[in-house]
């Protein structure tokens, strides 16, 4: 394994032993959130369809993700400083920014693998088939969900480390997406103006070309969006993780321990 | 009660507003806590509408603006006795010449104040938007029953608060209690749609106070309704009460109140 | 002799842990009186935090009564409390995000301070603690020694008749500490009867009046600070370092005992232990001295820690 790699893989290890220990946010997040809405949203299609149940719970899926994301990922960093461990973060021989990436891969890999485990179980209990016609493009297309939660969640740390009141700020970034994403409701319903606001959203996206792929038509422009938004994120969050370091050792504002 | 205990009531509250303002200051209250109050009951009521058109809007309307209290009661409580637990300020809390309980309740008035808030802030603004403004505007008198569910949830957030202090599950208790009352508490799946969802919500705040709003609403009676929900309000105080007792007797016998 | 504040007769305290039971503290008992300070030692585990709790009314003793100020901890423990400041030592304990001001007032409610008493109190106690200028900042910028002083407020505001001080130099700086030490001695003046566990042996010298040493959840000693100190076995210690062939000890008059003389760094060094001062001992050590190429010589007087050390290794 390449050093690059093995920095990665024990970044994401050591995420993934963080979300065993402190178990609870993941299972809010990750388990208790999309049994709730997929309750909610399979009520809306009561014919109880194959095309409708995957395309609810591919909704339910993108959406419990980012809350994952925002609660996981994204507080990376912040949990690092409480724990009075960002300093040998900041100072260790190895890169910070491939441990920081490694650690947002880690919790997108656990929230990935948890939402589908309860989306599977659920939709088991209640005797609701699902239908992906392109199962090698729909596992693409998650592939590329996992990576855009890893920039994701590597450029909010960094953004949340930035204020005290990341938890607000975490609670209060959720429905923004939620709403204006078309994850559950759809972006017609969204008033016009606000429409291009989902542009920005790489989870708008990923939803288009999951929901193509498992109706047999993948929208391979909107793949590429997907691909072109997780680069733009990872690249903003390396930066900004950059000038963090820079601030911390210019203000001295971490302590060692 | 004499003076000096309502002067030591009323001290406890105006800690509990510094620190609530500590916690919240004025500009994260108005870029964060309540807009994420009005996004999470625009996003419900637009649900809603995708789960049953414009009624199910409307339906669902009436319920998240009673669902986001929650953000400051069932969740937003859970985690104040776990603060005096960080900050090790257990011990003095509990050799106080206040019970600990009257620290915890009075505590709490912020949290009731700015779930009122919330409410407003929805009626204001999530009803005009989504096409509700006919339905804020008769919502507005039934305020009252609004606060109503504000109390009970409070109680229940409480309690919750208090039984998970010591196992360290706040954020789990007071989330999942959230969610299950999204779930089964009459917010977007009407009663009588799934059986064990009626029975599991009957015992949790927000079902009976939403359905005596739905009925002033709809101009039925709703006394019964209310009376429920005050009752479920009420055993949810009780659970606190005996909760916090059980754990003030636990920690002298014991000594396992950190005494720092 | 003034009557005592505090109280303790045959106290002990035990936990079940997992079907076996653990003794924190076994037949304790002990008083202190208006205007005496009892310092409380042992080695970790010994029972120090599990006697103060009792003492503040945080932990019910198994077996025994605790009078403070004449009110049993466990019956009447809101009496005890009336009568008792706690300070803790470290940096928690307080609402950070909170001003001091806004702490000690709260503090102070719950103590059981009056309306009209607390308001009249306040400034005074952030003035006696040096805090009057910072009262209204967080406390969370406040250093290590300006949270301690707060700590010591809030232990006072109620004006206790029984303090309890557990740990309270731990992370302060030796001017920091200083002063808190004469804090304390001001109080023993005023006729509080204090209560002090430390591990920092320097406020046990500045300021205990007794000692009570613990092992094993037990009073192993009960002595006045210079008995205590005298448990060591002697009164002094006088280390010789010199070069070339150490000298033999030779006859050793009574009251003086030698170690090994050993070799040092291509020299050698000999400690002597003296019971006490006096003519012979000083010809005696004048007499090996003067056999012989001293390089140095350090007396030192024998000190709490020469006795804690002694008697937390040797008493059984």
């Amino acid at each position: 394994m390449s050093a690059v790699a093995e920095v990665l893989w024990t970044g994401a290890r050591h995420q993934l032993q963080t979300m065993r220990v402190g178990w609870r946010v993941a299972v809010i997040v990750a388990a208790i959130q999309p049994v709730v809405f997929l309750l909610i949203t399979l009520g809306a299609w009561p014919d109880g369809s194959a095309a409708a149940t995957t395309r609810s719970a591919t909704g339910v899926l993108l959406t419990a993700f980012w809350g994952a994301t925002v609660w996981g990922g994204a507080a990376i960093l912040r949990r690092e400083r409480a724990e009075g461990t960002i300093g040998a973060l900041l100072t260790g021989v190895r890169d910070p920014r491939l441990v920081l990436v490694g650690k947002a891969f880690g919790a997108s890999l656990g929230s990935v693998a948890t939402i589908m485990t309860t989306i599977a179980l659920v939709l088991a209990l209640l005797g609701r088939p699902v239908a992906v016609a392109e199962p090698g493009w729909y596992a693409v297309g998650l592939l590329a969900v996992l990576a855009s939660g890893t920039a994701l969640g590597t450029l909010l740390s960094c953004l949340f480390l930035m204020t005290r009141h990341g938890p607000e700020l975490s609670s209060a970034l959720m429905y923004p997406v939620f709403l204006l994403a078309g994850l559950l409701i759809p972006v017609d319903m969204i008033p016009a103006w606000l429409r291009p606001a989902a542009w920005v959203v790489s989870l708008h996206w990923a939803q288009r070309f999951l929901t193509g792929s498992a109706q047999g038509a993948p929208d391979w422009p909107a793949l590429g969006a997907v691909v072109l938004l997780t680069v733009g994120y990872l690249g903003a969050g390396i930066a900004l993780f950059g000038r963090i370091g820079r601030l911390v050792r210019e203000r001295g504002t971490v302590d060692h321990s | 009660m004499t003076t000096a205990d309502l002067w030591r009531a009323g001290e406890s509250v105006r800690m509990g507003v510094r620190l609530y303002l500590a916690e919240y200051p004025p500009r994260i209250l108005a870029t964060t806590v309540w807009p994420r109050a009005v996004l999470q009951c625009l996003f419900l009521t637009l649900l809603g509408r995708v789960v049953g058109g414009a009624e199910g809007a409307r339906f669902a309307f009436v319920g998240a603006a009673a669902l986001i209290v929650t953000l400051r009661t069932t969740t937003g409580l859970s985690d104040m006795p776990m603060r005096d637990k960080l900050y090790g300020t257990l011990p003095r809390v509990h050799t106080g010449h206040l019970s600990p309980i009257v620290v915890l309740a009075t505590r709490t008035v912020p949290y009731l104040v700015d779930a009122l808030v919330a409410v407003v802030l929805c009626l204001l603004v999530v009803g005009p938007v989504t096409g509700n403004a006919a339905t804020s505007l008769a919502l507005a008198p039934l305020l009252p029953l609004y606060a109503v569910v504000v109390l009970t949830s409070a109680a229940a957030g409480l309690a919750c608060a208090a039984l998970a202090v010591r196992a360290g599950v706040d954020e789990l208790i007071g989330n999942g209690l959230s969610y299950l009352i999204i779930a089964v508490g009459g917010v977007l799946i009407p009663p009588g749609v799934l059986g064990w969802a009626d029975a599991l919500g009957s015992v949790l705040p927000i079902r009976h106070g939403l359905q005596a709003i739905r009925a002033a609403l709809a101009g039925e009676p709703w006394l019964a309704h209310l009376a429920a929900e005050l009752g479920v309000g009420l055993g949810w105080a009780l659970l606190a009460l005996v909760t916090v007792a059980r754990q003030t007797r636990r920690a002298r016998r014991r000594g396992d109140t950190d005494f720092y | 002799m003034a009557e005592p504040v505090v109280a303790a007769e045959g106290v002990a305290r035990w936990f079940d842990v997992k079907r076996a039971r653990v003794t924190a503290l076994e037949s304790v008992s002990f008083e202190i009186r208006a205007g005496e300070v009892v310092t409380v030692l042992g080695t970790n585990g010994a029972g120090k935090t599990t006697l103060t709790k009792i003492l503040s009314t945080l932990l019910l003793p198994s077996r025994g009564t605790v009078l403070v100020n004449g009110h049993d901890v466990a019956a009447d423990p809101r009496g005890a409390r009336a009568a008792t400041g706690v300070i803790f030592g470290g940096d928690r304990g307080l609402y950070t995000r909170l001003s001091g001001r806004d702490n000690l007032r709260f503090f102070g409610m719950l103590s059981g301070v009056g309306r009209r008493d607390l308001r009249q109190r306040l400034p005074g106690a952030l003035e006696q603690v040096g805090l009057a200028g910072a009262a209204d900042r967080a406390v969370e910028t406040y250093s290590k020694g300006m949270r301690q002083r707060l700590h010591i407020a809030i232990g006072l505001i109620g004006r206790p008749r029984v303090l309890l001080l557990d740990e309270p130099t731990v992370g302060l700086d030796p001017v920091e500490a200083q002063r808190l030490r004469a804090a304390v001695a001001d109080l023993r003046a005023d006729g509080a009867a204090i209560m002090l566990t430390s591990h920092n042996l320097l406020d046990v010298e500045r300021l205990a009046d007794r000692v009570l040493m613990l092992r094993g959840g037990r009073i192993t000693h009960d002595l006045p600070l210079p008995e205590f100190v005298r448990q060591v076995g002697h009164t002094a210690t006088v280390t010789v370092r010199g070069r070339g062939r150490p000298p033999a000890p030779g006859a050793l008059p009574d009251g003086v005992t030698v170690s090994e003389v050993a070799d040092v760094d291509g020299g050698w060094e000999a400690t002597f232990y003296l019971r006490g001062w006096d003519r012979q001992t000083f010809d005696y050590l004048g007499g090996f001295m003067a056999d012989a190429d001293v390089l140095d010589c350090a007396v030192r007087e024998s000190r709490v820690d020469d006795a804690f050390a002694r008697l937390a290794g040797a008493v059984g």
